[in-house]
């Protein structure tokens, strides 16, 4: 799909505008997708990002080290990068964006593997079409257009096991895919869908020797050209969750795996982990289960923990666990406080601990599961013992959590309470999860324990600009956890030369008692600019006091369409001057339907900022072959424009999204409407 | 006047008694009466049973005697009055036979006092007072309110007395109260004369106000139970008349002949008519019900007429279907079709276990096989197939409302799979059932759940559960008692007080719509309008009451699952052997009830039964019906059984499904339809959800999911364009990849093409005229290409394609 420029020479002057003295929104840059999602290390290789208003993108930032690339070519709605995986790149994603004039894109996600990676060939959409592959491999493959469908054949000895991992949402691509296993009678053997989220996963040894195809489809035909894919066909494990999920520093304990393919681990294996003091040995592996002894040694920081299992056959996913401090419980329903207690998820009648509390005192009820891994929604609430005081004679429930108020932790199904008890007393706490549990494999990891305030800094965007001349603001939200009330101060690191940041100071808050949700405050951090050139960036962190902790945002990895999405924790902002907008475009359409061999009509809005004035002249990128704009009007006073597109009568046929009306001024300067979609049949 | 003018019933009668006949027995109906009350009554009915089946009503002749006269006397007509507390046998004699009940007589000190629910109801409902087009209407008539058919007797009782002043009744002069005046048209009624002054149900409504029209509690009485005799009956001939006797059981324990006050209706007139007495009439061959009803009870007698006496070969056979069909046949006089062949099998089976017509292949081995056990191994083979359990993930996902409209857009992706797993892996029947009822989670991680739309509350999933897996229709219950049955607003309420634990949690997960079901454990139910409290209590089961942290839908199920259960094996059995056989016992086939009983209970019971017994196998029940030979009869009807509508003397024709016939059209032609999204190969069975566009699917009847009922099966024209002059057969036929392109160019002979379309499509070899006549056919063509393009088109278009057989 060409990129269309108007040679029209009648009607290039446009002359229509909105309402004036209205400020223009600023418009960062967009990306959307990139393809191939992925590489191994120490390759090379070219990739293609789509997005929007990725005109003049200059510079590539990776938020990792690793991977390193250039720019090769550009136009609003699509790059071509050149990229360099080291060999010593660290497995799993890699986020990075890119600068342009206009500012500091957001994030995609490129992942780094360790299995060979190949490109999937078109055309592959028929059983007699299938492209051949020889796993174990990572596919890297689109579903990008209407009836796109792929079927990859591959042939599995008797008894032979693979792990089918396919990730789009995972990878930040808007597609929802199914993927089903055929046999070479066409009989389905697993089907999958939302196993992950929206990507599908299963396990799979084959009985018998034969041909086997892999069906990857859409989800009720919503494609787009950003929708991409990797399969990963594997014989290395995948794994889902460890119970106990949390392990005391300076202790080992006899876990347990579960997840798919374990059995496959039954060659030399080794455990990677997050620190030299944490040490794993594989005991006995089976299939959906595997048991491994875990020592953390003394000195282990507390917090969150990973553990990869790497085999001949590769290496699993990471899963997390926790490392703490506390006295782990013996057992009982008494409990000391402070306490680490593990179990199992139960439906139904909740798991009862007896706690003493004293006056006044605030305690931390903080359970992990569903953020390491564990198929389970609990809930916890504190009990006062003795007669109910309710009409309806139900328990005295002083507190009940169920999903917990940790800020912008997406989709976190795990409870946390902070209560203060007014008297001291005998209490209870009880434990349930909302569903029945069918298996061993649903663990949590309570701790309950007096309160350690800390301060969470989440920032308001991680590409803030600064205009020449003008300055720039970022908003921090600060949240005080369980119980934080001291005085802070928040400080700007990594600026470039010639901008300042003066520090924020966040007040201490009005008392109260801390309930379920975290007090927070809103302050804004204030740019003074200099002459620094338009497009210079840099990192920067935003840092409360001295060495403490450092602001971040939950980000949305997202192809601008589709069900699927992933979700990184970004630390620091990239920080870019950017010019001001002089002009913007809007289409009056969303959505366009041609027939072929007809002609269908765009309505375009322009508007000014207050200084621009002069011709634009307008191109159309994306557009499918055999359609091409006819003609470009203006009415008498420049009100509105009009862009007519024909298609010739053996136009291609489809739905096209992505189709990006450009105008460029007489200086150069060009903007981009929002895209629009072609219905083309 | 001829005789046979004078006594009809009587000619006819013995037009189809063979002369000389002998009578077998007498019998006396009802066995063993209860009187209560001095003077009170009960008719009695003779029937005299024939050496050749045959029953007559002789009780006009029959000689009737008491043994113990003064403790209760019988008349000449039959009539037992009571006069002294006792026993006492009462024989009848006729034609040398003699057959008898024995009378029991109770509280004979005086005549049982008039009480408003237990007669004066009954009388009024007989009147037709308490209909829905008199003062049963939902406004009553000119300010007098009844409720329908007397559902609610308190209130009936209120608006009689003491409504308006208690201007109805007069206590002073009972004669003169507008209750007696109105209905005899004493006085202007736009009712008309109902009531005649003269008779019992007058001096009964009499003898209640003159009492003083009280409503004692203690001595207040209601109708509970009604029986009818004989329960069921073959006539034999046309116009051959039986009285049916009706008698009421109340709630103090008492009994009387009620056949005056029933109402009584037949569901076929075709085969019987009965008269405003109880009086049955048979007009022609046929089973059919006759319904008797009171306020608050209800019953029914199977009626079977037999009007030509057909001879019927005695089969023996170990099939426990067998046994109880043939039986039937034989007492109906119908005999059965012959066998069906071997290929009509071959398809027939295909049809019904997995949905899809044999390939060539598969009929050339079968047809070629000699082994005699071959018909039942194949039944073995394609339960194991994986599209059995496609075909019955369709079926169930048709009933389990599984459509986006309320499961939004994912929910029926995942609970197709789920219902595919489930009988792939042939899960016993109530496992699948108490694990669609016990569900939590959501529906992507716990596809269950999905039987749960958000949108249905507990008064919704009472009656869809009660309808899908009991086979009984309470919604009638919802808003008012059952007409037809004996189902009550609080019996309905109780089913949905075992839903109200159910909540959702929503917008915590990162799926759109993603909801999570989790229970209350203390949260009852109280009903939304009244909102009065009712506690969980199954159908016609006992009150079930949860401890602290028990979900009461466990309860439900291990009720439902629990091999007792009256209903819960008998409505699926009934399901599954419809889909075999073309007929439900009971149809529709998820409204039991007592006025619409099954054709063949005792075959019924005994598979229910033997289904419990092997531990809820579907397989196992789909390997009896299969394996027997009333399964294996031909469709074809014979003389003698043409008219057999419910004795499945032939087996039952029906037009394919939407999606058996366009998964047999792709497969026959060897082009797969293609479906938005999915896969080439993807078959119509398989589509996930009805929203999947397909106009040959929705032309064909496939449904929108969002009732609970069967699929209906329409003919139109429509249809019949479609497959005639649509692209939707011509596309198939002559595609470049489709199997008669193939066949052309392999360089086959006319007749081996011949052969290959009629076993895919009609799964069987053409006749030798069939050959000669398309042998010629190809000839005058001039292109064997076009023709065998017509032959092919012909072949599909035909109705043993489109027609199960």
């Amino acid at each position: 799909m060409a990129t269309r420029i108007l040679r029209c020479g009648t009607f290039l002057a446009l002359a229509c505008a909105w309402a004036p003295g209205e400020s223009l929104k600023h418009q960062l840059p967009q990306l959307a997708s990139v393809f191939p999602q992925g590489a191994e290390p120490g390759t090379t290789l070219q990739v293609t990002v789509l997005g929007n208003h990725l005109d003049r993108a200059g510079s590539l930032v990776f938020e990792q080290p690793g991977i390193s690339g250039r720019i090769v070519r550009g136009s609003h709605t699509r790059l071509d990068l050149d990229l360099t995986v080291s060999a010593d790149a660290a497995f799993g994603p890699h986020y990075f964006r890119v600068v342009s004039p206009r500012g500091a894109s957001n994030v995609l996600l490129f992942r780094i593997g360790d299995q060979r990676h190949v490109m999937e060939t078109e055309p592959n959409g028929r059983l007699e079409q299938a492209s051949r592959i020889e796993p174990p491999l990572t596919l890297n493959g689109r579903l990008d257009r209407a009836d796109d469908i792929d079927i990859l054949r591959f042939e599995a000895g008797a008894g032979e096991g693979f792990v089918f991992d396919l990730r789009s949402g995972r990878n930040g691509s808007g597609l929802d895919p199914s993927m089903i296993l055929l046999d070479d009678a066409g009989n389905k053997l697993r089907h999958s869908e939302d196993h992950f989220i929206w990507d599908p996963f299963f396990g799979y040894t084959a009985e018998r020797a034969g041909t086997h195809f892999v069906v990857l489809q859409p989800t009720r035909g919503r494609a787009r050209p950003t929708h991409g894919y990797q399969l990963d066909i594997r014989k290395a494990p995948h794994l889902d969750v460890m119970s106990p999920l949390g392990i005391k520093a300076g202790t080992h304990v006899d876990a347990v795996l579960f997840g798919t393919g374990l059995d496959l681990a039954r060659s030399l294996s080794r455990f990677e982990t997050c620190s030299p003091g944490v040490g794993a040995t594989m005991l006995e592996p089976r299939s959906d289960q595997a048991r491994v002894r875990i020592s953390v040694s003394d000195g282990t920081a507390t917090g969150e923990c990973f553990l990869v299992l790497v085999t001949e056959h590769g290496r699993s996913n990471r899963i997390l666990f926790w490392v703490h401090d506390l006295p782990v419980h013996s057992g009982g329903e008494r409990l000391s406080v402070p306490s680490a207690i593990w179990g199992n998820a139960r439906f139904g009648q909740p798991e009862r601990l007896i706690f003493e509390a004293r006056e006044h005192e605030t305690l931390v009820f903080d359970l992990k599961a569903h953020r390491f891994g564990s198929p389970v929604d609990m809930t916890l609430e504190v009990i006062e013992p003795g007669p109910s005081e309710s009409a309806d004679g139900k328990r005295n429930v002083l507190v009940r959590n169920d999903d917990a108020a940790v800020p912008r932790t997406r989709y976190d199904k795990d409870p946390k309470i902070v209560h203060k008890f007014e008297r001291a007393g005998t209490y209870e706490l009880h434990l349930s999860n909302l569903w029945r549990v069918w298996r061993s494999g649903s663990p949590y990891h309570l701790e309950v324990r007096r309160a350690r305030p800390r301060l969470e800094l989440l920032l308001a965007t991680d590409q803030p600009v600064v205009h020449p001349g003008k300055g720039g603001k970022l908003e921090v939200e600060v949240h005080r956890l369980e119980g934080h009330s001291e005085a802070a101060t928040l400080t700007v690191v990594g600026l470039p030369d010639g901008m300042r940041a003066d520090p924020v100071e966040v007040p201490v808050p009005d008392q109260r008692s801390e309930r379920e949700a975290p007090a927070s405050q809103k302050v804004t951090i204030e740019f003074t600019s200099s002459d620094l050139p338009v497009a210079t960036f840099a990192p920067i962190e935003v840092v409360a006091g001295n060495g403490g902790p450092r602001g971040w945002r939950n980000v949305r990895i997202a192809s601008g369409g589709g069900e699927g999405a992933a979700y990184a924790r970004i630390t620091g902002a990239v920080l870019a001057v950017a010019e001001e907008r002089e002009f913007e475009l809007e289409a009056q359409l969303r959505s366009v339907n041609l027939v072929s061999g007809g002609k269908a009509t765009i309505p375009v809005s322009l508007r000014r900022a207050e200084s621009h004035d002069g011709t634009i002249r307008y191109a159309i990128e994306n557009l499918p072959d055999g359609v091409a704009v006819e003609t470009v009007e203006t009415d008498d006073a420049g009100a509105a424009c009009r862009l007519t597109l024909r298609a010739a009568s053996d136009a291609a046929k489809g739905s096209f999204s992505g189709i990006a009306i450009v105008g460029t001024d007489s200086k150069g300067r060009s903007e981009q409407a929002p895209p629009i979609t072609l219905v083309v049949d | 006047m001829s005789l046979q003018t004078r006594i009809p019933s009587l000619v006819a009668a013995t037009a189809l008694i063979a002369l000389g006949s002998d009578v077998s027995r007498i019998q006396v109906l009802p066995e063993n009466p209860l009187l209560f009350g001095k003077g009170a009554q009960q008719r009695l009915t003779v029937l005299a049973h024939f050496e050749d089946g045959s029953v007559e009503d002789v009780t006009d002749r029959a000689e009737f005697r008491s043994s113990r006269p003064d403790i209760a006397e019988v008349s000449r007509s039959g009539v037992v009055r009571a006069r002294l507390f006792g026993g006492t046998p009462i024989r009848a004699g006729y034609a040398g036979a003699e057959g008898r009940t024995v009378a029991l007589v109770q509280r004979t000190d005086a005549e049982l006092p008039v009480t408003f629910g237990g007669d004066v109801l009954p009388v009024l409902t007989r009147m037709g007072c308490n209909g829905g087009n008199c003062h049963g209407a939902m406004n009553g008539q000119n300010g007098f309110k009844l409720s329908l058919f007397g559902d609610h007797p308190d209130d009936d009782y209120r608006m009689v007395v003491k409504e308006h002043a208690g201007r109805r009744l007069d206590l002073a002069d009972p004669a003169a109260s507008l209750l007696l005046k109105k209905p005899t048209f004493q006085v202007s009624h736009g009712g008309g004369r109902v009531l005649d002054t003269a008779s019992v149900e007058y001096r009964t409504l009499l003898r209640w106000i003159e009492q003083g029209a009280g409503k004692d509690p203690e001595k207040e009485r209601r109708l509970t139970v009604l029986s009818v005799h004989p329960e069921q009956i073959v006539l034999h001939g046309k116009d051959v008349r039986i009285p049916l006797l009706v008698t009421a059981r109340y709630s103090d324990g008492t009994e009387a002949d009620f056949t005056r006050l029933a109402y009584f209706d037949a569901h076929d007139t075709r085969v019987v008519e009965v008269s405003r007495d109880g009086i049955v009439t048979s007009r022609g061959s046929g089973l059919t019900t006759v319904l008797v009803r009171g306020p608050g009870a209800v019953a029914a007698a199977r009626v079977g007429v037999v009007t030509e006496r057909h001879p019927v070969e005695k089969i023996e056979s170990d099939n426990l279907v067998d046994r109880h069909i043939f039986r039937k046949l034989t007492e109906l006089h119908i005999p059965p079709s012959p066998g069906a062949d071997d290929a009509t099998f071959l398809r027939r089976a295909y049809l019904d276990t997995i949905g899809l017509v044999p390939t060539s292949v598969e009929a050339r081995q079968f047809l070629a096989d000699s082994d005699p056990s071959k018909r039942s191994r194949l039944v073995d083979h394609l339960l194991e197939r994986p599209e059995y359990a496609d075909f019955w993930s369709l079926y169930w996902g048709d009933h389990l409302n599984n459509t986006k409209q309320l499961l939004y857009n994912k929910g029926p992706y995942t609970f197709t799979r789920w219902l595919y797993d489930t009988f792939r892996r042939n899960t016993p029947y109530d496992e699948f059932v108490r694990t669609l009822l016990t569900s939590t989670g959501n529906m992507y991680d716990s596809p269950a759940t999905s039987f749960y739309p958000l949108m249905k509350k507990p008064l919704d999933l009472a009656s869809q559960t009660s309808q899908l897996f009991l086979g009984v229709r309470i919604g009638c219950a919802r808003c008012h008692n059952h007409p037809m049955e004996k189902w009550t607003q609080d019996d309905y309420n109780g089913m949905a007080a075992f839903f109200s634990q159910i909540r959702y949690k929503g917008g915590v997960g990162p799926r759109n719509n993603e909801r999570t079901l989790y229970l209350e454990f203390d949260r009852e139910f109280y009903h939304p309008e009244n909102e009065k409290h009712y506690r969980a209590k199954a159908l016609g089961g006992p009150h079930a009451d949860a401890g602290e942290w028990e979900d009461r839908r466990e309860l439900l199920a291990d009720w439902m699952t629990d091999s007792e259960n009256p209903f819960f094996s008998r409505a699926i059995v009934n399901r599954v052997w419809k889909q075999f056989m073309g007929r439900g016992f009971v149809e529709p086939v998820d409204d039991f009830r007592l006025t619409n009983p099954p054709s063949h209970p005792g075959l019924l019971d005994a598979l229910a039964r033997d289904f419990v017994e092997h531990g809820f196998d579907l397989h196992h029940l789909i390997r009896q019906i299969t394996s027997s030979r009333a399964y294996r009869l031909s469709s074809v009807p014979t003389e003698a059984n043409r008219e057999d509508t419910m004795g499945y003397s032939r087996y039952g024709v029906r037009r394919l499904t939407a999606e058996q016939l366009l998964d047999s059209i792709s497969q026959a032609t060897g082009v797969p339809e293609e479906f938005e999204s999915l896969y080439p190969g993807t078959r119509a069975a398989q589509l996930p959800e009805p929203e999947v566009p397909s106009y040959f699917l929705d032309v064909f009847d496939r449904p929108s999911r969002q009732l609970v009922s069967d699929r209906s099966t329409t003919n139109s024209l429509n249809q019949a364009l479609h497959l005639a002059s649509g692209n939707a057969l011509d596309a198939k036929i002559g595609h470049e990849r489709g199997i008669l392109r193939h066949l052309l160019e392999e360089g086959m002979s006319d007749m081996e093409i011949v052969d290959e379309l009629y076993l895919r499509t009609v799964s069987r070899y053409p006749t030798q005229q069939e050959r000669d006549e398309l042998e010629g056919y190809i000839e005058r063509s001039g292109s064997r290409r076009n023709a065998a393009e017509d032959i092919f088109w012909s072949l599909l278009n035909s109705k043993e394609f489109l027609y199960q057989h």
